[in-house]
């Protein structure tokens, strides 16, 4: 019996080896919808080693995410907080460029409403900027070589902004409206009211005076002053400042109002300097 | 038999991180590879019969037998053609694994239609018949060397101690 076993024992693992399997095949594969002892003892036998497996890998991953992999995600974040600069950088320039060229706009515009004015466009290039940032000096990058001489109106389409003081090659200094040694001679629009803007010379406040002999009509805060060219260095018409609300000082025999500048050199990049004028031709509309 | 369930048990969870279930290489496969080639017929079938009896429970959803079937079938083939083809080399060796999981795939769809009435997909198996020769071959080298490794160090013991005897 034994040898029969012996003899036959490889042909009987065989076969058994490839019959039980179909078998089970056969009967699983009709029967899905309870599980069998044979899946039970699987699922028992095998769940418990993926569960090991699956919380292992899920724990070496979140090694690697958590703490390996953040060394690469610092170095993208630091090329990304580069390129991040880059892009305000970029973005700061384009904003600049457009603010440029709106102002370049507004100073073609003035040219064209003013065509007796024969001017000369400048960047400011530099500004003498005080501890308070109040600036009372600026650097035009026109000069004598440019036309440009002493005591000319340098202008923006808001207004005034001073007149030249030193020329120097192809760069100017401008002396602005708020300086000490600067006097416009200006009317307040639409009255007969007279006066001189003097510069303050006051970095603190940068202000200007109106100062008139003319006491018999006040004038009144938000009234604008505008050039009147008797002065024959600024050209008629310019806006210099506003009156402010503060009320008036008497000095003398005149009285003495403190003014808003109409231009402010803080924000300046561009400006106009008046090198001649031609005579204007009133036109009919023209009621002055 | 103890290798084969850590790496079956660690094959599932591994490629469901990696998003890799569809194109896995069937390391069990390789393992019955080397099985017949390295094996005694008795034991071989056997560590088979259970390997696919263990495979069944860790691939969800083919029915108990499916892999069991396939494993010993594959066991016959290779020691079928390794009388008769000498295995030897990365190359060959990863031609047979190759060709063991074309008739793996072949005898899945075989079986699937003659037991399995739910399956149907039989052109999703056709269609990756060839990609998962092809991912599967490479790992021979690597699982045929951590089992002769694994079998070196019980062999100095005693081959029969790991279920699967001697040669």
């Amino acid at each position: 019996m034994f040898r029969f076993i012996a003899q036959y024992k490889t042909t009987a693992v065989g076969f058994l080896a490839l019959v039980i399997p179909l078998v089970l095949l056969w009967y699983h594969g009709r029967q899905r919808v309870e599980p069998t002892v044979y899946e039970r003892t699987l699922i028992r036998f095998t769940s418990p080693a993926q569960n090991v497996m699956g919380n292992a890998i899920g724990a070496v991953r979140t090694i690697w995410t958590d703490y390996i992999w953040v060394v690469g995600v610092q170095q993208e974040n630091r090329e990304l907080r580069l390129r991040n600069e880059e892009l305000v950088g970029e973005f700061q320039k384009r904003e600049e460029l457009e603010r440029e060229n709106r102002r370049l706009k507004e100073l073609l515009k003035f040219k064209g409403e003013r065509p007796d004015l024969v001017t000369v466009a400048a960047r400011v290039v530099a500004k003498d900027v005080s501890p308070f940032h109040r600036v009372l000096k600026i650097k035009i990058s026109a000069g004598a070589d440019h036309g440009v001489r002493r005591y000319q109106a340098v202008v923006t389409p808001r207004g005034v902004v001073g007149h030249i003081e030193k020329t120097v090659g192809e760069y100017a200094e401008v002396k602005l409206a708020a300086d000490a040694g600067s006097r416009i001679s200006v009317n307040i629009l639409g009255r007969d009211t007279k006066g001189v803007v003097a510069g303050a010379g006051d970095r603190s406040t940068y202000l200007a005076s109106f100062e008139t002999s003319d006491t018999s009509r006040q004038a009144q805060a938000n009234d604008l002053l505008v050039t009147n060219g008797e002065d024959e260095r600024f050209p008629k018409g310019l806006h210099v400042g506003t009156i402010d609300s503060a009320p008036p000082l008497h000095e003398g025999s005149g009285l003495r109002y403190v003014v808003t500048p109409s231009v402010s050199a803080v924000a300046l990049d561009f400006v106009l300097v008046v090198i001649s004028q031609v005579e204007r031709i009133p036109s009919m509309d023209d009621g002055s | 038999m103890i290798v084969c369930y850590l790496m079956l048990a660690l094959e599932s969870p591994m490629l469901q991180h990696l998003h890799l279930a569809r194109f896995a290489p069937d390391l069990a496969l390789i393992a019955v590879v080397w099985i017949a080639l390295n094996m005694n017929f008795t034991s071989g079938v056997t560590t088979c019969f259970f390997l696919g009896y263990l495979k069944d429970g860790f691939v969800m959803g083919a029915p108990i037998g499916m892999h069991m079937e396939i494993f010993v079938m594959v066991f016959f083939m290779v020691r079928f053609f390794a009388g008769k083809l000498r295995v030897r080399g990365s190359v060959t060796l990863m031609f047979t694994v190759g060709m063991a999981t074309i008739i793996a795939c072949l005898l899945f769809a075989l079986l699937s239609l003659l037991f399995d009435p739910t399956f149907t997909d039989y052109g999703m198996v056709i269609r990756l018949i060839l990609p998962l020769a092809l991912v599967t071959a490479p790992f021979a080298p690597l699982i045929f060397f951590l089992l002769d490794r694994v079998d070196a160090v019980f062999h100095t013991k005693g081959r029969d101690s790991l279920f699967a005897g001697g040669r």
